[in-house]
């Protein structure tokens, strides 16, 4: 049994039908894709494996022989305060399979958070091989090597300076992976604050402090949405699983349990449906407000193409 | 001369009497002698208010909201690679500290077993005492040793000498019950965590009480006058009327009433130099006889 094999079996899932995701939809004829894909199951790896292929497939986003960059809200303790790591495990697999070159960390992962997942084994072969940014780790401090400045970003309305992780542009591909949960100062933290990750601590500090007012949520909002200027991602899947809505980001807080994977390429519309997990309008979420306004994405769901798959 | 050169050291002796911040939080830290078999990582690291960022990675903000001082983090590790994580953090008084408990526990079952109030879980101690909120975890969840955690947990709260005093505002409202498990608010972003109306300050909160019972939220905010609650009151009113989560905004006895996106009731009032708002979780919940029970209460403090 080869290592394919060995991971659908492993899985429960049925091969052919595994396999649809490498084959492009387009293939069958004009099919319209979807904006946002929810697949509801109580197995996240395969919802995670089906809300892609509705998207399109993951050939549609990852070319063979393609540089493949994650950002993983990985770095926490409390159940809800992490995106659950089937999904990042299925999203590695399907990029492995893809024959995507190299596939880079771009915020540190720790070992700890892949064996939370009982596919962790199943999965070794890809995790050795990940590229680990490991000074990007928070607290993260500039390194010439692995951050670069930023002086000014096109767009922006408050931040400038930054320090980024060189890789973000540098890979072919770039996926976002959140978990749709509570932040005790944004109200939630998913696609758009997510991308605070690819910053040194210094950097982050600034978002919070840089107005010159303490706990300034429209400059904190501001920066946020200014930050996803840099680079939008290619792919995002969230976690809409199991999320804590309060005491977060790090919890332990109440949880909420949907079992959802979510998928879609617009941050903004990502983070829209995030507010309506939270119980709160897509326009309480300013940074969600703030990027719309800087034409990054949508947040009246209303005007997206929504699907919602039991699987 | 001679006098110049006494008076410098005698400032001198003194200075050097004083502790430095973070020693006094620092030696609340269990030593090696005291946990045997174990090894600090590292040596203990102190972050003072702004660094308090390097730590947290997200959430500072609620934590310097209440009037954070500093936090010091230890961690242990033994022969079979267990680890115990101890974060002890100074606030600037002891209502700051029972109020960073208070929120970040809330969803946590309280007792009175460490320090004045605690939250027990399996693998994790926190507790308020004094100006100090201490966390240990056991992070490696494996041969859990449950009394030595609970045996380190006891070991801060001997050495920490107050107890601290609650808030006035828990203290004046008797919500001293564990069971009532009353939050202790300080700003904005604290009410946000309990129960979300705005990102803006609409009620310009420093001080307030919030405690869910009965199938209803429970806020309670103190202004410094009758003239300043009423102002408020008057612009959160207009606030929550141009917030599309909210709806059936209506007058009412002085104040105001609507329902939030979950249909949920809320009703407004200024009582005195209060303001204190009821949440219905359940629709079969009657606030006004609440509210008036709150009203009678305010009226007895204030009299």
């Amino acid at each position: 049994m080869d290592r394919r094999n060995f991971i659908y079996r492993g899985s429960g899932l049925i091969a052919g039908g595994m396999l649809c995701n490498f084959v492009p939809l387009q293939l069958f004829g004009n099919v319209n894709l979807p904006d946002l894909c929810k697949v509801k199951s109580s197995d996240y790896y395969a919802a995670t494996l089906r809300a892609v292929h509705e998207l399109g497939g993951i050939n549609k986003f990852v070319p063979h022989g393609s540089s493949v960059g994650f950002l993983i809200n990985s770095n926490f303790e409390e159940p809800g305060a992490y995106p659950h790591p089937d999904i990042a495990l299925a999203m590695l697999f399907l990029c492995w399979e893809a024959g995507a070159k190299e596939i880079v960390m771009l915020q540190w992962v720790a070992k700890n958070y892949w064996r939370r997942s009982d596919k962790f084994d199943k999965h070794r072969f890809i995790i050795e091989e990940l590229v680990l940014i490991e000074k990007n780790e928070h607290p993260a401090v500039f390194n010439e090597q692995d951050f670069r400045i930023l002086e000014t970003i096109d767009g922006a309305v408050a931040l400038k300076n930054i320090e980024i992780i060189q890789k973000i542009s540098e890979v072919d591909v770039f996926i976002n992976i959140p978990v749709l949960k509570h932040h005790a100062t944004t109200i939630l933290t998913g696609a758009l604050k997510n991308m605070m990750g690819l910053c040194t601590r210094k950097t982050n500090v600034t978002f919070h402090l840089g107005s010159g007012v303490r706990n300034d949520p429209e400059y904190l909002g501001q920066c946020i949405a200014d930050l996803n200027l840099v680079r939008k991602p290619d792919l995002i899947v969230a976690d809409a699983i199991e999320f804590i809505t309060g005491n977060g980001p790090a919890g332990p807080g109440p949880l909420k349990k949907l079992d959802l994977v979510v998928a879609g390429t617009d941050p903004v519309a990502i983070d829209a449906f995030g507010a309506t997990c939270q119980d709160v309008e897509a326009s309480d979420i300013i940074s969600v407000r703030k990027a719309y306004e800087l034409g990054i994405g949508e947040m009246d769901l209303s005007k997206l193409s929504i699907i919602e798959i039991q699987a | 001369m001679r006098t110049v050169f006494q008076a410098g050291l005698v400032v001198m002796i003194l200075l050097g009497a004083r502790n430095l911040p973070g020693q006094e939080t620092s030696k609340l830290i269990p030593s090696l002698e005291e946990l045997p078999d174990w090894k600090m990582t590292t040596e203990p690291q102190v972050f003072d208010g702004d660094e308090l960022y390097d730590l947290i990675d997200g959430g500072a903000d609620i934590y310097l909201e209440y009037g954070f001082a500093r936090v010091v983090s230890a961690h242990y590790s033994d022969p079979s690679f267990n680890n115990i994580q101890v974060e002890i953090y100074e606030m600037i008084d002891a209502p700051s500290a029972y109020g960073i408990f208070s929120l970040t526990q809330q969803t946590s079952e309280w007792s009175k077993q460490y320090g004045n109030l605690s939250a027990v879980k399996e693998d994790y101690i926190s507790f308020w005492k004094s100006r100090y909120y201490v966390n240990l975890s056991w992070s490696s969840r494996q041969h859990l040793d449950q009394p030595l955690l609970a045996g380190l947990a006891n070991m801060i709260a001997q050495k920490i000498p107050e107890d601290g005093n609650y808030p006035d505002i828990i203290n004046a409202f008797h919500v001293l019950d564990v069971g009532q498990k009353a939050v202790f608010l300080k700003g904005n972003l604290a009410l946000s965590n309990f129960y979300y109306f705005d990102y803006k300050d609409i009620f310009k909160l420093q001080e307030a009480l919030a405690c869910s019972q009965g199938g209803h939220h429970r806020i309670v905010i103190k202004y410094p006058d009758q003239a300043k609650a009423f102002e408020i009151i008057s612009g959160a009113k207009q606030s929550v009327l141009n917030n599309k989560r909210f709806t059936d905004v209506a007058m009412v006895f002085q104040g105001f009433s609507c329902k939030d996106n979950k249909g949920n009731f809320i009703l407004i009032r200024q009582i005195e130099n209060y303001i204190a708002i009821l949440v219905a979780l359940d629709s079969s919940i009657s606030l006004v006889p609440l509210m008036d029970e709150i009203t009678l209460k305010i009226e007895n403090i204030t009299r």
